[in-house]
């Protein structure tokens, strides 16, 4: 029962770590291209849900002062994380904009192909 | 001079005010020019103002925007942070000279690679002196994705594979120092370095796993980004595959920024009791120990003059965590003067291997015989920044290697004076053959190959002196190490 009861609890970070190695998994070990970005969006996604659900309490309410506020959620890690939110998308887009360059260049999105066909062209020159 | 508490925020805010004056203006190719090259010299004046108001008086605050600290961000200057950000200034001029002389033949877009210069050397100003953990995580984020760029802008194919790798590699590092962040806030509430450092004095026992956790995550994520081997492996391609004087500030100041950075969260976020009751400094001393022998290794190895370059710097990174790592007073004053001699020799080489492949065309290691007689200046700081990476007296590279050595004789620790030995060795064995090579090989066909004009010229020139006047004269730079180091061991 107290193992339920503290999953129960900590239920978002269990989701937001769960999602972080789904993430850096995808990143790491898929060869497309457009998947390692996918990865990175959910590792990021993760830590966001991460940083935010740090600061919320149950039944809180938005921090705004009225006469009788209650128990507030803190909205500093909100705030933090729009920042955050606005740094990955700026990420993906760039790294969304170099793929086009690569594709344009070498017709393919698979890395292990590039690779292969850079380290071909290095030999000849 | 009595608003000279603005001056670290000046330092940033003028950068980054013409990073974005630059690309409206992108048709007037002169004052874009101009406005780049005087971004830079007054930026350097704001630092020299902010190191010398250290030097006098010592730590000083800038709040930003007039909220007090814990709401509000403000700028932390101590010694470490004045000296880097001085480091950084000093070094942006003449890079910036050379990629204004050179970037029409090098780059795809000139404005877009004057904004993408001034808004890294900005955000590597703003990770050494903020004070404020997440302030910190967007300058990080800034001069990634700048550093990527300023790569890709080749458009190359080489240079877009490699930058697109950094990315990938550079996301992660970042995800880890995010997670770390939010390890630290979730215990401490707080963001600002001071009061993390007060508030983990008594939380830091009652959660000994979200400080382990943090502290391995931003181990990763740093590691990564400073290329400290084994996390070294999208250097060389990122490094040797941009513009020269993107690879000049890639390797002289970029990765410097992410040590001083790490450098600066261990020892005021967290303190030096936690670093020690972890095992961070083995840890840190092994890598650094494999960074130095087997990057030297791997440079042996290279048949192209700017990859031999980059393998050298994932050495060199070793060599500053070395010293970090020996956590010495004395070693540690080594790392920080290495880190400013470094940026010296390896931006005094990046510039002459740049200027020596657009004037000859040669990249090879096999093709460079009897150009030292053709180049003779080139080759000329070529040679000067060769004998200070193996450490010769009067040279800037031997005064650090001598400073890391003692610093490990200190802790009675002679295994790593010796890896520094054969270390240099090593240098020697991969550099040497280089330039007598050049100077003694037998002549090629490239008969109209010459030394660039003067403007060329100048930038290398400056970079090579510097390595040779704080080689003679290394009490130039030691009082600020001297302060930023007793400083760290408080």
């Amino acid at each position: 029962m107290g193992m339920i009861d503290r999953l129960g609890q900590n239920l978002y970070y269990l989701v937001s770590i769960i999602l972080f190695i789904i993430g850096f998994h995808t990143m790491l070990t898929h060869n497309n291209l457009i998947k390692k970005i996918m990865g990175m969006n959910i590792m990021d996604a993760a830590l966001f849900l991460f940083f935010v659900s740090i600061g919320y309490i149950q039944g809180g309410q938005a921090p705004i002062l009225t006469e009788n506020a209650g128990r507030l959620v803190n909205p500093v890690p909100s705030a933090l994380i729009l920042t955050g939110i606005v740094i990955s998308v700026s990420f993906t887009a760039f790294a969304l904009a170099l793929v086009v360059l690569l594709y344009k260049h070498y017709g393919t999105l698979d890395a292990d192909k590039i690779l292969a066909l850079r380290s071909k062209n290095y030999e000849q020159h | 001079m009595n608003n000279i508490e603005h001056y670290p925020v000046l330092t940033i805010v003028v950068l980054l005010a013409t990073a974005f004056v630059v690309p409206v203006l992108y048709k007037k190719q002169k004052l874009i020019t101009w406005l780049f090259l005087g971004a830079g010299a007054v930026s350097f004046w704001f630092a020299l103002g902010t190191a010398a108001r250290v030097m006098s008086t010592g730590t000083f605050a800038s709040v930003l925007g007039s909220w007090p600290v814990p709401f509000g961000i403000e700028l932390q200057v101590d010694a470490l942070g004045a000296f880097t950000s001085l480091v950084f200034a000093t070094l942006a001029l003449p890079i910036f000279w050379h990629a204004a002389m050179t970037a029409k033949k090098e780059v795809g877009s000139v404005s877009g690679y004057f904004t993408l210069l001034l808004l890294l050397t900005a955000a590597l100003h703003g990770i050494v002196l903020t004070g404020d953990i997440f302030n910190m995580f967007v300058f990080i984020e800034i001069s990634s994705l700048a550093a990527v760029a300023i790569i890709a802008i080749k458009l190359t194919k080489e240079s877009i594979e490699a930058s697109f790798r950094y990315l990938v590699l550079s996301a992660l590092g970042s995800g880890g120092i995010l997670f770390a962040i939010a390890l630290i806030f979730m215990i401490t509430g707080h963001l600002n370095m001071e009061f993390i450092y007060e508030t983990l004095l008594s939380t830091a026992g009652r959660y000994p796993l979200n400080v382990t956790t943090a502290i391995g995550f931003m181990l990763v994520g740093f590691g990564v980004k400073a290329a400290l081997f084994p996390l070294h492996v999208w250097l060389p391609d990122a490094h040797s595959n941009a513009p020269t004087a993107s690879s000049a500030i890639l390797s002289g100041l970029v990765v410097k920024a992410y040590i001083v950075g790490f450098i600066r969260l261990v020892y005021m976020a967290f303190g030096t009791e936690i670093f020690l009751s972890l095992p961070l400094r083995p840890i840190l001393l092994t890598m650094a120990t494999a960074a130095i022998l087997i990057g030297s290794l791997f440079a042996l190895a290279q048949g192209d003059l700017k990859r031999l370059l980059a393998f050298s710097t994932v050495a060199q990174v070793g060599y500053i965590f070395l010293g970090f790592a020996l956590f010495g007073e004395r070693a540690l004053q080594g790392a920080l003067l290495h880190i400013l001699n470094h940026a010296l020799m390896k931006g005094a080489l990046f510039l002459s291997a740049g200027v020596i492949i657009q004037q000859t065309g040669v990249k090879k290691l096999s093709q460079i015989s009897g150009l030292g007689r053709r180049l003779p200046i080139t080759f000329g700081v070529f040679t000067i920044g060769v004998l200070s990476m193996i450490g010769i007296p009067g040279f800037a590279g031997f005064v650090s290697k001598l400073y890391l050595a003692l610093g490990a004789l200190d802790q009675d620790l002679v295994p790593f004076a010796i890896v520094i030995l054969i270390s240099s060795l090593l240098n020697a064995v991969y550099y040497l053959p280089i330039i007598t090579n050049a100077f003694f090989g037998k002549d090629t066909e490239l008969q109209g190959a010459a030394d660039p004009p003067w403007p060329t010229r100048l930038p290398m020139l400056i970079l090579g002196g510097g390595v040779v006047l704080l080689g003679l004269y290394p009490a130039l730079a030691l009082p600020l190490v001297r302060q930023a180091a007793s400083l760290l061991f408080r």
